[in-house]
């Protein structure tokens, strides 16, 4: 890539990053619930933060858009939208639900390291990582209060989830394929990390390596893609006008400058 | 587990069974065994292959029937063998193998085995080798180099069986199955009546195309008998590919 290129990408890339953290902070900053429902506030504001974020660190890491990696953060940016949608459908007490499930999920990993020190001779109680971990969830619930649910959060799947929030698509054509790179499925790993080997006296076998994945701006599309979407599902739900610049419209407007198909660019993801 | 009505937008033809949805014809039939052309079938024929390549097919025909004939003339199996597989000549020993060159006659015994010398050159512990004594090697010399080079290109175009070379292999195969008795068919059905010629013009008709099918179905069928020699040359055979020539990718070795 020439020095010239390189700036344009750095200078996009930045550009792109102002705007969608800008759409976020107007976002948060507009939207005041009321305090008896700060959980709603707190996890849905996360959330979208929690997009935006994976949004932000893939765009700044040009490296990583290619089919070994983006995906990773794709699958969790729909998995984060999937939750979104739900958690909007009965917003204070699916909140709340999500928090709970989390101190457990903290209560569960911290007795685990509990019995793993007492294994190896220490004392938890002495162990500063123990004490602060149990500061943390203490917070909002005394751990002995806690109780841990070692099934779905939900008490739904993701594609139950998604079904009841109208986005069985995303499941479908975004959740489902991207899985397959996240759970080191064989589709990815023979796609990805076994190279065919041509000579015929083998009868086709596989050796096992790192293939070349092709570096991929559609990555970095797609990650504002659905950050866009996360934003739309939050106005919608919130009422909120928002009227910073949208940066998923702005990277449209510099790919369609340099791609020649222009019809799928920049259409409002739903 | 109880079966259940699969109501679902895709996948309607299959039957649920809890989270697995299981093929129609896998729940009609029960789990099947799998013959697999490259694995088990492909180093059987090669051969035939190796003579159609070298020959054209109607004299590679000749040959194959007239080896095939002469073998079972000379060993005399306690069951009928169509010897068509390259694993049924580990019944021939040294001395059957004189006796049959001695039927094939010098012109024709040269003329089988010096393409298939190809093969146990590189494999030396082919069911054929019994055929070539020490002096074969200083009478018929091979360069390596050339010798691997013809093999892949067999094996190369045999890899798709649904490909022409591969139809002439297995039909070839079948026309020897049928003149020994290996292969029956009952006078009722059909494929009783498909002419063997037909495979002269595939793909391009409908009838090469059902002969196709068939001598497919009874290609696989043939395959899914496991003998001891069958499993231990096929086995041989793709584990010796891996010893005498390097892997080859299309874009240089993997990093």
């Amino acid at each position: 890539m020439t020095q010239e290129a390189l700036k344009e990408l750095e200078d996009l890339v930045g550009r792109y990053c102002e705007l969608v953290e800008a759409e976020l902070t107007e976002r948060i900053t507009a939207w005041h619930p009321k305090f008896e429902e700060r959980e709603m506030y707190q996890v849905i504001g996360g959330l979208l933060a929690r997009e935006v974020t994976l949004a932000i660190e893939l765009a700044k890491s040009p490296s990583t858009w290619n089919g070994h990696f983006a995906p990773l953060v794709l699958r969790s940016m729909v998995d984060g939208y999937i939750t979104l949608s739900w958690i909007f459908q009965d917003s204070l007490a699916r909140a709340r639900k999500f928090i709970l499930f989390g101190l457990g999920q903290e209560k569960l990993n911290l007795e685990h390291r509990r019995n793993q020190l007492k294994k190896q001779g220490v004392d938890p109680d002495d162990d500063r990582g123990v004490k602060i971990k149990e500061m943390w969830i203490n917070s909002p619930q005394f751990t002995f209060l806690t109780e841990v649910n070692v099934g779905s959060w939900s008490g739904k799947t993701p594609r139950e989830m998604a079904e009841e929030a109208g986005c069985i698509d995303l499941y479908n054509f975004a959740y489902s394929p991207f899985s397959l790179a996240m759970h080191n499925m064989w589709p990815h790993i023979e796609a990805y990390n076994l190279e065919p080997c041509t000579n015929p006296l083998h009868g086709g076998h596989k050796i096992a390596g790192i293939r070349k994945a092709p570096w991929d701006v559609d990555y970095l599309y797609r990650v504002a893609k659905y950050a866009r979407k996360s934003f739309n599902l939050f106005d919608a739900k919130t009422a909120i006008k928002p009227s910073s610049p949208s940066a998923f419209n702005f990277l449209c407007e510099w790919l369609k400058g340099k791609s020649k198909s222009k019809d799928s660019l920049g259409k409002e993801p739903t | 587990m109880r079966k259940k009505k699969n109501t679902g937008q895709v996948l309607q033809d299959h039957v649920r069974k809890g989270k697995r949805f299981t093929p129609p014809l896998i729940d009609k039939l029960g789990p099947m065994q799998h013959v697999h052309w490259i694995d088990d079938l492909l180093p059987e024929f090669l051969w035939i292959g190796l003579l159609i390549k070298q020959y054209d097919l109607k004299e590679s025909i000749e040959l194959c029937s007239v080896l095939s004939k002469a073998t079972n003339e000379v060993v005399r199996p306690d069951k009928s063998h169509a010897f068509y597989q390259i694993s049924e000549y580990a019944l021939v020993s040294s001395v059957h193998a004189s006796g049959i060159a001695s039927v094939l006659g010098k012109e024709k015994t040269e003329k089988i085995f010096v393409p298939l010398w190809t093969l146990v050159q590189q494999y030396p512990e082919c069911p054929f080798r019994n055929f070539f004594s020490d002096s074969w090697a200083k009478e018929y010399p091979l360069e390596r180099d050339s010798a691997t080079k013809f093999l892949k290109e067999v094996v190369d175009l045999m890899l798709d069986r649904r490909d022409k070379f591969g139809m002439y292999v297995q039909t070839t195969a079948y026309y020897l199955g049928l003149i020994s008795g290996k292969i029956k068919i009952f006078a009722n059905l059909e494929c009783a009546h498909y002419d063997p010629n037909w495979i002269l013009d595939y793909p391009d008709t409908e009838n090469s195309l059902k002969l196709a099918g068939a001598v497919r179905n009874a290609i696989n069928m043939g395959g899914g008998i496991v003998t001891d020699s069958h499993a231990k040359w096929c086995k041989y055979f793709w584990n010796r590919g891996l010893e005498i020539s390097p892997c080859e990718f299309w874009r240089g070795t993997p990093q």
